[in-house]
């Protein structure tokens, strides 16, 4: 017998005469299974974790979604549709909203589902941590909607209310730093041997970046929350005053914090839809980490401050990178044979609607650099649609993360034919959400008079349209999930071109990785 | 029949260091460096637009001196644990902890005096950011406290050596980030009044 067999029955062995055997064997008691409950209220798996925070933060973001569209429309309406009172609370607590309760946690759940995935690790690192985070993040989101609609949080007039509002976004902010702190350090900690820094899967690496990004940004504005909230505030002083300070989160650099992981995604996914490898990999992964260091505002909290040559550098520059991450991700489609499956799609057109947020900017820039004389756009309209064009291309990349690592995410693949219409119908919503009030805020340079309804018309249907495709994704993964039962085992590449570790089988996880695409080097190396 | 067992004297495989503890608190001292730095900035800003900016209220720099001076004592110590846990002198790491543990503590008390001294009403103009920048920092030294008291029992009982000394590196870095936060408070608060 070799050691490699399985150990003999103490009965056998006995039998046979041999006496080498040094422990008796051990009967385990069988354990119970788990419970639902208990999975889901104890769970460390990464996986389980990374659903719950996908499937509450998309409920959440199309909440979030339709009170933005509902105060687009009391603009519309010229002030008649709602009580001014819950207008203006809804106005000023919709982009928080979206941000710390939509789309930046959906990308933290992604990154909890698919970063170990993508490194080969079979946990995240910190897993209780990143349970922590889930938890805290959920009971923030539920407080803060409370808050919202109890005549609460920013604007609200309820003391009390007004400041569990506050509470609740400072518990928002601290859960997502927990939660990326956990995907940064699986990053950089549980890579295989063999993936170095520039091995790591795009996504991985976004998210990497993100971290570093989210991690300098939420801190900063956790301090004004908690400054607002030591000096037992009036509902007027934390709207004035804390909203205020924390208000440069919404606007660049720093509101293009939340689209780092899709550049990420998109070099991913588009690699995949050629089934090759991405060109020019260290140019994409350097690409990324401009943008993320182009994205930190946290300097420029200050109305001076963004009135500084400074500013009007960095902001102008964040086109740059994007660009090039099109030139690169272009010349890889060139290069290839791509099919036109729905992660290609969502790829482009997210970069398609940042490109036009980065514009947006530019736009912003021009503006600032002429000290508003130069051409005098209404900067208001510019900010808001510009918020607004980022948060869509957010929702596009993150259902498009969704859609890709659906078998990761759900258990089972989303139909193609979904996954195309809620592309479009997404980056349909993002674009009449964001874009009119561009055009608004380009076309009252001069006061010219014209009417702001058809504008906030247009921005209401656009968040509309955008909740749909949210829900109509929550709807298709809902029901992808409860076709199956699958946990964590490995799952087939339904692209048929993936070369990342999360679309590895046992064989492939077994060899030693020598490249960023070891599921690619793989097939390669065995003949068909 | 012949059963190959492998030898029980085989050496306990090496795993490598993964170093987890020790970027995670990195990551969480960036964190509340900028979550500090940040109020720093915004006392600095009211402070330049309030003339009557701790008028009525008196900061003595005896009291920022010696808890200064505590902590930069704390850095030495912290790292003498550190040098010593990864040369397996388990003695002089378990004393430099306990001498760093009582420097922490003394730094808490000196702040609680130095609060009783300076008498600074929440409700004044400065009362607000001066609570919030010191009180940030409290809360910061009181987690880093109960960081290093954390690894401290871990590595009574065994938990760190030379081949793994990360845990008490984490603390350290975490110590270090926060006495260099206490550098910009004692300049920025005490120092530049």
């Amino acid at each position: 017998m070799s050691v490699t067999e399985a150990p003999p029955e103490l009965d056998e062995v006995v039998e046979n005469g041999t006496t080498d055997v040094v422990t008796e064997p051990t009967t385990t008691p069988s354990r119970p299974e788990p419970t639902t409950a208990e999975i889901v209220l104890g769970a460390t798996d990464h996986h389980v974790i990374g659903r719950l925070f996908v499937g509450f933060s998309l409920a959440f973001l199309a909440f979030h979604l339709v009170i933005a569209a509902l105060s687009n429309v009391q603009l519309a309406a010229d002030g008649d549709f709602l009580d001014s009172g819950i207008a203006g609370r809804f106005a000023l607590n919709s982009p928080l909203g979206l941000l710390l309760s939509g789309v930046l946690p959906l990308f933290v759940g992604l990154g909890i589902i698919v970063v170990p995935r993508q490194l080969g690790s079979p946990a995240i690192s910190f897993a209780r941590g990143a349970a922590l985070s889930f938890w805290l993040w959920a009971l923030s989101s539920i407080i803060f909607i409370i808050s919202l609609l109890a005549d609460g949080s920013y604007g609200g007039q309820n003391t009390e209310l007004a400041r569990l509002g506050n509470v609740a976004v400072g518990g928002l902010l601290v859960s997502l730093c927990i939660g990326i702190v956990c995907i940064a350090v699986t990053v950089l900690c549980l890579r295989p041997a063999g993936m170095g820094l520039a091995e790591v899967p795009f996504f991985s690496w976004s998210m990497l970046v993100a971290a570093t990004v989210w991690i300098t940004t939420l801190p900063s504005v956790l301090s004004h929350v908690v400054l607002g909230h030591i000096v037992k505030p009036t509902p007027t002083d934390l709207a004035e005053t804390t909203y205020r300070g924390m208000g440069w989160l919404l606007s660049q650099p720093s509101v293009y914090v939340a689209l780092i992981p899709v550049l990420g995604f998109a070099a991913d996914a588009v690699a995949t839809s050629v089934g090759g490898r991405q060109r020019f990999r260290g140019a994409v992964h350097g690409l990324i980490a401009l943008a993320g260091l182009l994205s930190f505002g946290a300097w420029a909290q200050t109305a001076e401050s963004r009135e500084t040559f400074i500013w009007v550098a960095v902001t102008a520059a964040f086109a740059l990178p994007l660009l090039g991450l099109l030139g690169a991700l272009a010349d890889t489609v060139r290069a290839g044979k791509p099919k036109l499956v729905s992660p290609l799609i969502f790829a482009v057109l997210s970069l398609l609607v940042a490109l036009l947020a980065a514009l947006t900017g530019l736009l912003q820039s021009i503006d600032t650099a002429g000290s508003g004389q130069l051409v005098g756009f209404e900067s208001g309209s510019l900010a808001l649609g510009q918020l607004y064009l980022v948060v869509g291309v957010a929702v596009i990349g993150g259902l498009g993360g969704a859609t890709y690592w659906a078998m990761q995410t759900w258990g089972n693949p989303l139909p193609d034919t979904v996954g195309k219409g809620i592309a479009t119908l997404a980056a349909l919503g993002a674009v009449l959400l964001g874009v009119p009030l561009v055009i608004r805020g380009l076309l009252f340079a001069n006061d010219s008079g014209i009417s702001t309804a058809p504008f906030a018309g247009a921005a209401a249907a656009g968040a509309a349209l955008l909740a749909l495709a949210v829900l109509a994704l929550l709807g298709a993964g809902m029901k992808a999930r409860s076709e199956t039962g699958r946990g964590d085992e490995l799952l087939p590449d339904p692209w048929g071109g993936a070369g990342t570790l999360e679309w590895a089988s046992d064989a492939v996880r077994a060899r030693t990785v020598e490249s960023a695409y070891p599921v690619l080097d793989a097939a390669e190396e065995t003949p068909r | 029949m012949t059963t190959a067992l492998l030898p029980n004297t085989a050496p306990a495989p090496i795993l490598p260091r993964r170093r987890q503890l020790l970027f995670g608190s990195a990551f969480a001292s960036v964190a509340w460096a900028m979550f500090l730095l940040t109020l720093v900035g915004m006392y600095l800003q009211a402070r330049q637009g309030d003339a009557a900016w701790l008028g009525e209220n008196v900061l003595r720099l005896t009291q920022p001196n010696v808890q200064f001076g505590t902590l930069i004592l704390s850095l030495f110590t912290v790292q003498w644990a550190v040098y010593s846990i990864a040369r397996n002198d388990r003695g002089h790491a378990y004393l430099a902890l306990a001498i760093t543990l009582l420097f922490g503590v003394a730094f808490i008390n000196q702040t609680t005096f130095l609060y009783d001294e300076a008498g600074i009403k929440l409700a004044s103009a400065e009362g607000p950011l001066f609570y919030a920048v010191t009180g940030g920092h409290l809360a910061m030294l009181i987690v880093a406290l109960i960081f290093l008291a954390l690894m401290s029992v871990r590595a009574l009982g065994g938990n760190f050596s030379e081949r793994y000394p990360d845990g008490l590196s984490a603390a350290a870095l975490f110590w270090y980030v926060n006495v260099g936060l206490y550098a910009v408070i004692w300049l920025a608060v005490y120092i530049m009044k």
